[in-house]
Formats: C-alpha cells, structure tokens, sequence
C-alpha cells in the first residue's frame, strides 16, 4: 500500500470512530514503519480539519453551548429567586431539575444527539451537586463542605462509567483535586481531631479506592491494547 | 504559621504540578504538531489523560488520607515530611508499573518538597543561596537525565518530561535570581553561615554527578553541550558565592538596581539564547518555541521590575508599548526563522 492510500485508509477509520492507538497498533501489525504510521496519521489528521470538518466543530461548539446556557439559565432563575421558596420547593425543584436533564440526555442520545446528551447530562451533574449542598445547608449537617464536592465526583464516577463519558470523567478528576486541597485545609485548622472530620476520612478512603481503581483499570486497557506505544 | 508552612508544602506543588503539567503538554503538543510523534506525548488520547488523572486523584487522596489520620488519631505525633516521602515514593512506583507521567511529576514534586522540607529541619535555618544552587542541580539533573532517557525509544515521552520540567525549573530560577524584589528578600532572610549548612549541596551535588556520569558514559552530551552545562553551573556558583560574601548589600533599595540583578537578568538572556541555539541543533522545536516564549515574558517583566518606579508613568508606557511591540516583532522573525532553516535541513 502507499503512502497516500495508506492515509486514505487512516482517515476512513479515524472517520469511523477508530482511536489513533488501535490505528497505530494496527498498522504495526500489518508490517508498516512508526515513520510511514505517523506520516499517514499527519495527513489524515490534516484532512480532519478542512473546512467541512471545522464547521461541523463550530455546530457542535454551538449546540453544546446552548444546552449548557440553557441549563444555566435555569439555575440562576431559581437563584435570583432562592430567598422566597421555601426548603422543600427549593429540593424538590433541584431534584426534578436532576432527573429532567438527565431524561433529556437519554432522549437525545436514543435519537443520536451526542451533543446535546452530553451537555444534558453535564447540566444535570451540575444540578446534582447543587443538591447535596442545599440538603447538607437545609438539614444543618456538620460536616466539612469538601465532603460534598467528594459525594459529587462519586456521583459524577457513576454516571461516567455508565455511560463511558470522559467529560464526566474530567469532572470527577478536578473535583476530587478540589475537594483533597479542601479538606487538607479543614484538617490543618481543625488539628485536634472533631468527631465531624470522620465522615472525611471515610469519603477519603472511598474517594481513593474508587479513583484509584478506576485509573488502574483504564491503565491497564491502555497498555493491554498499545504495548508497541510505551 | 506552621499550618501556612504545612499547607504550601501540599498546595504549592500541587498548584506547580498542574501548571506544569499544561505547559508541557502544549510544549509537545505545539511539537507534534509539526511531526506527529505518538512517543513523544503526554497523553495521546483522553482515556490515557483519564486514567493518569484518576491516578494522580487516587495518590492525592491518599496522601490527604495518610495526612488526616495522622492529625486526628494520634494527634501529629508522626511528621508529616515523610508522608510527603511515601506518596513520592509510591508514585514514582507507580509510574513505573503504569507508565503514567502525571504520577512520576507528582513524585519528583513530592520527594523535592520532602527535601526541602527535611533539609531546612537538618540544619535548623533557610540558607536562599544553598536552597537556590541546590535547586539549579536538580533542575540540571532533570535535563541531563532526560536527555539519557530520550534515548530509549519505549521511554521517550518520560525523557521530554524530564527535558521539560528540567527546562522550566531552570528558568524559574533564573527569573527568580534576576528580579529586584526577589534578590532583595534573598539577601533579607540570609543568616550567619554554618559549617552543617554545606549538608544540604550533599544530595543534589550527588544527583548531579550521577546524571552527568550516566551522561557521560552514554555521549549524549555533544562538546557545545558540555560548555552550555558548566556555563549554567558557573552563574548559579556565582550567585552562591555573591550571597555569601556580600550579606545584604541590597538593602531594601528598589529605586536601584542591583549588581545580582543585572547578573542574574544578563545571564538569563544568554542561557535562553544559548538553549535556544541548542534546541536549534538538536531539532527540538518545542524546546524553541518555549524558550522564545519565556524570553518575551521575561523581557516585559524586567522592564516592568526596573522601571515601574523610576520611569515617569507616559514614558513608562509609551516605551513599553514601542519595547513590546518591537519584541514581538523581532522575536516572531528569529522563531520563524530557526524553524524555517530547521524543515529546510535533511
């Protein structure tokens, strides 16, 4: 094969949802050079980005975009209103704003919308971690409030691992980050130990077995598919 | 102030890791670009993003875990450095298991931090001078080890890290020693010289030596490159040696600028330039265009730090509009230029 059927060949199967990893180990295992794989990949990549290609971005952006402002929106209307609702009106409106969202993305994913799914079930995550706070403010919990954002990521693992979504994934990964700095902070104000801090350390526990096998899981895929990569 | 400490020791390189982890992310990035190298990459697909990500989260945890149960069960009664020291450890372990970067940056960040930290225990006061030529071994050692591991194609993506996060380290510690504030807190805090202070050049001297040997044996190092080496190592001597024998000759004096200053910013110029022109031989793209990046940045932040307070305001604006806008200018055409010769080479 040549070099330009070889990147005709690298496009098709990048267009058909191939990784560059599988399209690497594959052309590895048909005899071709790392120099001639990465030259194909080059071009393809290259023709992915033509004008056709970019606009298609551009929709995508937009689309994402407006279901995520859509979904702001929404929460800043019951902000701006938050002081005249009671507690229970408050709850109840986040949680049919947790379940509408995610409906939403599971309509919109049946009818091949990834975009629209994507940004639905982002909104709803959203929403959900909104609730655990106001639960936690409405109910006078002691706890710290990095405990919340480690319930959050929990919350946000689950639904990325049903649905194998890494913008999910990446949400989970700067919350954890965010809620380790936290309650590193509570810990070195509060250094005598409070009974309340426990929670923390169990989440913690949780929080580092949960990620922990995750990463690993992912890691090993990773270098089960691509040895000739690392 | 012990919590302020404590917590700059997680934080600080937690903030530095992230940073670093971007910057040289769009170094290669900006690298592959021209000629797409999967083993050169940092991640080369968001589920290898996402399971170091996940790994890196999980250690963080962890080391808040180790942390946390220690302040509330037996009261700190164990130091909190060698928790720094186990989740260096294990990352680095880790890493090797799971060829994961982001965990063999947080380990390098950890066992630093840890050094530092046992370091300042060891002799019972901050000595900036020896921190700061102790630093700029570790920041060579980092390069002179990437080079070796670059060599390897298998491990080629943890050479460029290495070459990085060597790079960087570098030229934070050049901005460091060449700004006027800073010099003038270095000299602050200098206190009377003790013989145990010499301790804390023992490890990094050592690290030093053994990547330079391990370099040596491989001849990776071309001749230029072994002038390049001891020109870095000659103008952090001199800084060591100018902050032991001239103790706040500063002085708290920000309408001057100091001899260290004008030192420090002369020699940063001509490192970056000199790395430049190596990067330029060596074909390191990446290495160009964040040399050419940081030689801008540092430009304006020099006028700013000498002029700000001596310049009238109009002046100070208007020549800095005319030094930008030049720089920018100039800079643009010798980045074109190096990489315009470099596509043009066989």
């Amino acid at each position: 094969m040549d070099q330009q059927n070889l990147s005709l060949e690298v496009s098709n199967w990048l267009k058909a949802g191939k990784s560059q990893e599988e399209v690497f180990s594959e052309l590895l295992s048909q005899g071709h050079t790392v120099a001639e794989i990465q030259q194909a990949l080059s071009a393809a990549k290259l023709k992915a980005v033509l004008p056709e290609e970019t606009q298609q971005t551009t929709v995508r952006a937009i689309t994402f975009l407006g279901t995520l402002m859509l979904g702001i929106g929404i929460f800043a209307f019951i902000a701006a209103n938050w002081d005249g609702l009671t507690s229970s009106i408050k709850l109840l409106i986040l949680l049919l704003s947790i379940v509408a969202f995610h409906v939403a993305g599971v309509i919109a994913e049946d009818r091949k919308r990834p975009i629209i799914a994507e940004a639905s079930f982002f909104v709803g995550t959203i929403m959900f971690g909104a609730s655990i706070f106001l639960v936690a403010q409405n109910a006078a919990l002691r706890i710290n409030w990095p405990d919340g954002l480690l319930l959050w990521m929990f919350g946000v693992l689950a639904l990325g691992f049903a649905r194998t979504s890494y913008l999910q994934y990446f949400a989970a990964i700067v919350l954890g980050v965010i809620a380790a700095i936290g309650i590193l902070f509570n810990f070195v104000d509060y250094p005598y130990g409070w009974d309340w801090q426990s929670a923390s350390l169990v989440l913690l526990a949780v929080g580092t077995a949960l990620t922990g096998y995750l990463g690993w899981v992912q890691r090993k895929n990773i270098l089960a598919k691509q040895p000739s990569i690392y | 102030m012990e919590a302020v400490y404590i917590l700059s020791s997680f934080l600080f390189p937690l903030s530095i890791l992230i940073a670093i982890i971007y910057l040289i992310s769009l170094a290669i990035r900006h690298h592959n670009h021209g000629s797409s190298n999967l083993q050169n990459s940092i991640f080369f697909s968001v589920e290898d993003a996402s399971s170091q990500g996940f790994l890196l989260v999980a250690l963080t945890l962890f080391g808040v875990l180790l942390f946390a149960l220690n302040q509330k069960y037996v009261h700190s009664r164990l130091d909190w450095e060698p928790i720094l020291l186990i989740i260096g450890i294990l990352a680095f372990t880790l890493s090797y298991y799971t060829k994961s970067l982001y965990l063999s940056l947080l380990g390098i960040f950890a066992t630093y931090w840890w050094w530092i930290a046992q370091s300042i225990k060891l002799v019972n006061s901050t000595q900036p001078g020896f921190f700061l030529l102790a630093s700029a071994f570790f920041a060579l050692s980092y390069l002179l080890l990437g080079g070796s591991i670059n060599r390897l194609a298998a491990y080629r993506r943890f050479g460029s890290m290495f070459i990085g996060l060597g790079t960087i380290f570098l030229i934070i510690l050049l901005f460091f020693i060449s700004m006027n504030f800073s010099v003038d807190s270095l000299m602050y805090q200098q206190q009377a010289i003790k013989s145990q202070d010499y301790i804390l050049l023992l490890i990094p001297t050592l690290f030093l030596a053994g990547s330079f040997y391990l370099t040596w044996r491989q001849r990776s190092l071309r001749p230029l490159e072994y002038v390049l080496l001891g020109c870095v190592v000659l103008v952090f001597l001199g800084v060591f040696l100018y902050t032991l024998t001239v103790p706040n000759a500063y002085g708290g004096n920000y309408q001057a600028i100091s001899p260290l200053s004008l030192f420090g910013t002369t020699a940063t110029i001509g490192l970056c330039v000199a790395f430049m022109i190596n990067a330029y031989h060596r074909h390191q793209v990446a290495l160009i265009n964040l040399l050419a990046f940081t030689l801008f940045i540092f430009i304006i932040m020099k006028y700013i730090d000498w002029f700000n307070r001596t310049l009238d305001t109009a002046l100070f604006f208007i020549s800095a509009g005319l030094l930008f806008f030049l720089l920018g200018w100039g800079m643009e055409r010798g980045r074109r230029y190096l990489l315009k010769q470099m596509k043009e080479q066989p």
